[in-house]
């Protein structure tokens, strides 16, 4: 292996002159990017180039003949080192995300890619490691994080977007809002995300759950009792909406509650009075209202379900959340949220989830939504122990079978339809990633391109 | 006194963060009365803290470690010779003798006194190893 020294050979001519040639590698190695050091069968540095020495802080005159781990100070140096890791299972290591700390002692956030090292005769003679700054790529991605994130909800879909844009004004209005949308597709979240962004911020947010109380019961929780009112009222209890005053009430699954409870909630809604059981004197209360269903509620009033007038007094701004399926672009973004979320929470390192993984997120239809997705990152959190999560970290039913659920060929479909139905389920497996999906198909991204504005037309 | 070393395989782990061991030394004056292994669990900066208050480590002689858990560890009042390296036995004869300082201890990248390993929980003014136990 050739010991190197790059700064110190005379390779940088500006006469012109010929370079000698074993100063060649050693001008290539330091004109790149990427940090690469080489090591002997001892681990011990044998030529270090300029980026590594930018990214790891240690000049290369105290890097030479020092061992690896001492100077690369990598996360997976004690347990998981990427050239032993090479070493031992007869293959490199690529691409593997952790981080370094610098002589300063900043977490360095970099990629690590590592393979032996073999002479000419194919010797084994040491190893050598690549390493990437990610710095940049980081603070690029929490800047789009930030541009994708409005109020702790995530999405970078035209969907989203275009609800990050309608909520501040939303919120400034006080008008009464109803929020549609599927199980588990963040309706609290858009409803706290309204009282935070208004002048009811700094009064009392009030959830409740229409639909996990009976109405007695409900009743008693929204509107509060005197004592004496019935058997078990020893003392007076302040309801929900009083409790809300100046702030906001969030009335879920109000699709759910009783023709009897709609009554009396509908009085509410319109005079902001009410009664507390057993008591005759009606207190005023000054709350803004947002409601929210999964169920349709314009069907459910064309079948006398539903009040119309209560579901007019609700409906005075709608927002409708889409389902996850429906806005696939964002589950990239919201694996990444859980991610760094678990990581926080459970103190853990993991580096996110391996590309396998993200083809199955990608392409798996989520019937509990957002909430689903967030589920199954626990669950892979459970069973992943560091590094990136793999498809077996993923519940039974997805990691055996979730691509299994992208459409499948039918009897009686044509080439067109069967093509097609390839060339989406590639979409899906990459995010519709055009380049990405044709490479996989073997073709050419203009003919991907081509065959889709065809099945478009 | 109890001295705790990071370490594996026989040498200081490179990096505290994430290091896995520590070896528990407890000196009497300058006579080492015992020594035992403690595992650390993956777990949370703050969680690690944590666990070496509960250890009662009063010196802790590490490899790198991030300004996070240095602060953490200092304001836990525990006193830090950090950026060593080296063999085991080397490092505790080294420390034992007042000469942890040398160059052959220190991480590549150390220069006192613009690194953090100068800092202890006196808050600098001498660099550890220095001293060694008395």
């Amino acid at each position: 292996m050739t010991n190197w020294q790059p700064s110190d050979s005379p390779a940088s001519n500006a006469c012109g002159e010929s370079l000698p040639a074993d100063s060649i590698p050693a001008i290539i190695l330091d004109s790149v990017a990427d940090g690469v050091f080489t090591v002997d069968l001892d681990w011990r540095i044998t030529s270090f180039n300029a980026s590594a020495e930018r990214i790891t802080g240690v000049r290369r005159g105290e890097a030479l003949g020092q061992r690896c781990c001492d100077v690369f100070r990598a996360s997976i140096c004690e347990s998981d080192c990427a050239l032993k890791h090479a070493r031992a299972h007869d293959r490199p290591v690529i691409n593997k995300p952790v981080y370094i700390l610098s002589a300063a002692g900043e977490r360095v956030p970099i990629s690590v890619s590592a393979t032996d090292l073999r002479d000419s005769a194919g010797r084994l003679v040491g190893g050598v490691e690549t390493f990437r700054d990610l710095t940049q790529v980081e603070a690029l991605r929490k800047e789009l994080e930030a541009r994708y994130t409005f109020a702790d909800i995530v999405g970078r879909s035209a969907a989203m977007q275009g609800l990050f844009d309608l909520l501040p004004r939303v919120a400034a209005s006080d008008s009464t809002v109803l929020i549609m949308g599927e199980s588990g597709t963040g309706k609290e979240l858009i409803a706290r995300a309204l009282h935070d962004l208004s002048v009811r911020r700094d009064r009392p947010f009030v959830a409740i759950n229409c639909a996990a109380l009976p109405d007695t019961l409900l009743e008693s929780e929204l509107f509060g009792y005197k004592a004496g009112a019935f058997t078990d009222a020893r003392r007076d209890k302040v309801g929900r909406f009083a409790a809300a005053d100046g702030g906001t009430v969030f009335l879920d699954e109000i699709g759910d509650v009783s023709p009897a409870m709609q009554t009396r909630l509908l009085r509410v809604l319109q005079e902001r009075r009410f009664e507390p059981l057993g008591s005759v004197v009606p207190v005023d209360v000054d709350v803004r209202f947002i409601a929210a269903t999964h169920r349709n509620l314009s069907e459910r009033v064309a079948s006398a379900q539903f009040r119309d007038d209560l579901y007019y007094r609700i409906n005075v701004v709608q927002i409708e959340l889409p389902p996850l399926r429906e806005r696939r672009e964002d589950i990239p973004l919201l694996i990444d949220r859980f991610v760094a979320r678990f990581n926080r929470v459970q103190g853990k390192e993991l580096a996110g989830v391996a590309d396998r993984t993200l083809a199955v997120l990608m392409a798996y239809d989520y019937p509990g939504n957002v909430r689903e997705l967030e589920n199954i990152i626990e669950h892979a959190f459970v069973l992943c122990r560091g590094g990136l999560i793999q498809p077996q970290h993923l519940p039974p039913a997805l990691a055996g079978g979730a691509v299994a659920q992208e459409p499948s060929p039918r009897a009686g479909m044509t080439l067109a339809e069967l093509e097609g139905l390839h060339i989406d389920a590639a979409l899906r497996r990459h995010q519709g990633n055009r380049t990405a999906a044709a490479r996989e198909l073997g073709i050419n991204p203009s003919t991907l391109f081509r065959r889709l504005r065809r099945g478009r037309a | 006194m109890r001295v705790a070393i990071a370490a594996s395989d026989g040498r200081i782990t490179p990096v505290l963060d994430v290091a896995r061991r520590l070896l528990l030394l407890d000196f009497e004056g300058r006579r080492e009365a015992g020594r035992r292994e403690v595992a650390l669990a993956e777990e949370s900066l703050a969680r690690r803290i944590q666990r070496m208050v509960e250890l009662r480590i009063d010196v802790l002689i590490c490899g790198a470690l991030s300004q996070s858990l240095h602060a953490g560890l200092l304001a836990a009042g525990i006193e830090i010779l950090a950026h060593r390296c080296g063999c085991l036995e080397q490092v505790i004869a080294a420390y034992t003798a007042g000469g942890l300082n040398g160059v052959a201890f220190r991480m590549p990248g150390c220069h006192p006194p613009h690194c953090a390993c100068r800092r202890g929980r006196r808050g600098g003014g001498r660099v550890h190893g220095e001293r060694g136990v008395s």
